[in-house]
């Protein structure tokens, strides 16, 4: 009996402490105003329940030093319900950020709410876009959680003017999360959470500084990193990698003294509300022989001043432009172009009036592209794009260099007719690039009878022929490596000599011999 | 009547040396000291669609010599070349451009001249000059002149 009496008063104490707990830690209605809002403390969980189209429940914080809250709301079933955040500037409630990922049943969470001493209010609500309708079976949970403060994104960093700082050779954490941003009605971006960061570049001496932005990947989240001005012009745009991939900005060129902005954002409202993403920037002054992006047009080539220049080519889509001004005119140049291992370079040449010349792609992933000789009246540009990337550091480098010689050698482009090349005694040539075919004139005052006479070029196989005056074959003949041939020719005033490539070697060149008879 | 006759035959006399000193300078220009000539040309072109581009392969005693200038087929086209005194065959082959390939082509041996061959006499200073006319119908004649 006593038993049975001590059981009775232990289960009737158990049922009064777990009730105890159970209203201590449940919303007290009315709180549907700001005013009648109820306190909640970081570490408790809080219930209650959305019981009807307007209810709404107020909550409020108080803290009392900086530091970093997650909040966590659970999903109540056949609901879509959201979690506005406000802070409590100058005795009003400003409202800082919705929480609200726009789906019934679904919890919502924000991962890194940065705060400061003082009031803030958590109020939930209905979302936006379902129709609003209470449930009074299903509680919702509410849990505040909270972590110091040390190098993080302080959000919400949703514009420009709440950009967080971020300085040379610092690494910033900050979360995708949450899912979107209803605050943010630009048209370009509507719905998507950005993070802003904000740094500060000082020009000396007018050399341009170098910026270096390393985004690390995160699980589930395709990421996209934008550099602005203070005039929110966007300067560049990175999304090479996919999802779960980190993204990279390197050497890229700043001439202007200023605030500059980076934006961080996810693509398709991806979000990871458990792991942080690390964003690095790095400055350097910018060297003479670096590439100074952007220079992804004629107006914004750079200018090779030192005879090389290190680039990189950030993606697919990346097209570098250099300018060159030959320093001794009616010179030959070899160009070469070589790259990191499986970043297949293609190299065109325009003249001064960007007129495309030839573009040059001879070679695989990874190996270098070389122009041997090519002579330079004018100015011309380079420009250096990759059929293939080996990685996000495709790295380049290109040289232009002097070469003195002797010899008559051919001037491209000499593709034509019209750009023929004149040989009066004889003339080295190179197959430049795949299909390139090389035009020399013969010219007499009358008919004349020549021996032609062609040494091949080594490795490789061409097709040489001649022409009548208009410019049709007359007479065609293959040469093997560096074989030399030999074939008699009547030209009437002028003829052609032609050279196509059948194998083409790049390296060797082919030499053309004119004796009259 | 036996004047106007004297006439004449200055008047033809005049034209036969003034036609015969515009061929003979133009060939002399590209002479040297050659003493074969020989020019072809199709004689019955009459409309300018047919009247394709074309040259000739010349072979004398079965060796490729060289080929005649490039013209239309009504154009007269000549090749030149000096040879050892002895009797030599000369013998043609016609090229026609097609401009769809950019280049000459060999025409179809059912299409070549017919005949396509002469026999010469290189006497020691003497100069032989053959005439190949050609017509439509591949059928060929050659005249030839000895100076």
């Amino acid at each position: 009996m006593n038993v049975y009496k001590k059981s009775i008063l232990l289960i009737i104490f158990f049922s009064f402490v777990i009730s105890c707990k159970v209203s201590r830690n449940f919303e007290a209605e009315p709180n549907n105003t700001f005013s009648n809002a109820n306190q909640i403390d970081i570490n408790k969980e809080i219930s209650g329940y959305l019981d009807s189209e307007t209810d709404v429940d107020n909550f409020f914080l108080n803290i009392d030093e900086e530091q970093i809250l997650k909040i966590e709301l659970s999903g109540i079933k056949g609901v879509n319900h959201a979690l506005n955040i406000y802070k409590n500037e100058n005795s009003k409630p400003q409202l800082i950020k919705v929480i609200d990922d726009n789906r019934k049943s679904t919890s919502e969470t924000f991962a890194n709410l940065y705060v400061q001493p003082g009031k803030y209010i958590l109020t939930v609500t209905h979302g936006s876009r379902d129709l609003k309708k209470g449930n009074n079976e299903t509680p919702y949970r509410l849990l505040v959680t909270s972590r110091s403060y040390l190098n993080e994104e302080k959000e919400p960093n949703d514009t420009p003017y709440s950009a967080t700082e971020i300085a040379d050779k610092s690494i910033i954490t900050g979360y995708f999360s949450p899912a979107q941003n209803s605050l943010n009605n630009d048209e370009k971006n509507k719905m998507k959470e950005i993070d802003w960061y904000k740094f500060n570049v000082t020009i000396t001496d007018n050399i341009p500084v170098l910026i270096d932005v390393k985004l690390s990947g995160v699980n589930g989240v395709d990421s996209v990193i934008s550099v602005l001005n203070s005039a929110m012009e966007e300067l560049i745009t990175v999304d090479n990698a996919g999802s779960g991939e980190g993204e990279m900005i390197t050497d890229f060129g700043i001439k202007e003294s200023g605030i500059y902005y980076l934006q961080v954002s996810s693509k398709n409202f991806l979000f990871n509300h458990d792991t942080p993403y690390e964003l690095r920037l790095d400055y350097k002054i910018y060297d003479q022989n670096s590439e100074l992006e952007s220079n992804n047009s004629f107006e914004k080539a750079n200018i090779i001043l030192n005879n090389v220049i290190n680039g990189r080519i950030a993606d697919s889509s990346d097209r570098d432009y250099y300018e060159f001004t030959p320093p001794f005119k009616n010179k030959y140049y070899r160009i070469s172009c070589t790259g990191a291992e499986g970043l297949d370079i293609t190299m065109t040449i325009y003249d001064n009036n960007r007129n495309k010349l030839f573009e040059i792609n001879n070679s695989g992933p990874g190996a270098a592209e070389k122009i041997p000789y090519f002579m330079i009246k004018n100015p011309i540009y380079i420009s250096i794009s990759a059929a293939s990337l080996s990685s996000a550091e495709s790295r380049y480098t290109l040289e232009i260099e002097k070469y003195e010689s002797n010899d008559v050698i051919e001037i491209e482009p000499n593709n034509t007719k019209t750009s023929a090349n004149l040989i009066n005694n004889s003339i080295t040539g190179f197959i430049n690039y795949k299909n390139d075919i090389d035009y020399f004139l013969i010219k007499y005052d009358g008919r004349q009878k020549v021996k032609i006479t062609v040494s091949g070029v080594k490795d490789g196989k061409i097709k040489i022929s001649t022409t009548d005056q208009l410019g049709y074959i007359i007479k065609s003949k293959e040469i093997e490596s560096d074989e030399e041939i030999s074939l008699n020719e009547i030209f009437d005033r002028k003829g052609f000599v032609i050279v196509e490539p059948i194998v083409p070697n790049f390296e060797f060149p082919y030499i053309i011999t004119i004796e009259e008879q | 009547m036996h004047h106007y006759f004297k006439v004449l035959t200055i008047i033809i006399g005049l034209i036969i040396i003034g036609c015969g000193t515009a061929d003979k300078g133009n060939i002399k220009n590209h002479t040297g000291e050659n003493n074969f000539f020989i020019t072809v040309y199709d004689s019955d072109i009459d409309n300018p669609e047919n009247d394709k581009r074309c040259y000739y392969m010349i072979y004398i005693d079965k060796i490729e010599s060289g080929r005649t200038t490039t013209g239309l087929e009504s154009q007269e086209k000549y090749f030149d070349t000096m040879l050892v005194p002895n009797r030599h065959l000369v013998k043609v082959e016609k090229w026609i451009l097609n401009e769809s390939l950019g280049r000459y082509v060999k025409m179809n041996n059912i299409d070549q001249p017919k005949p396509d061959f002469i026999y010469i006499n290189i006497d020691e200073d003497k100069i032989v000059k053959v005439k190949l006319k050609s017509s439509k119908s591949g059928i060929a004649s050659f005249s030839m002149t000895v100076e």
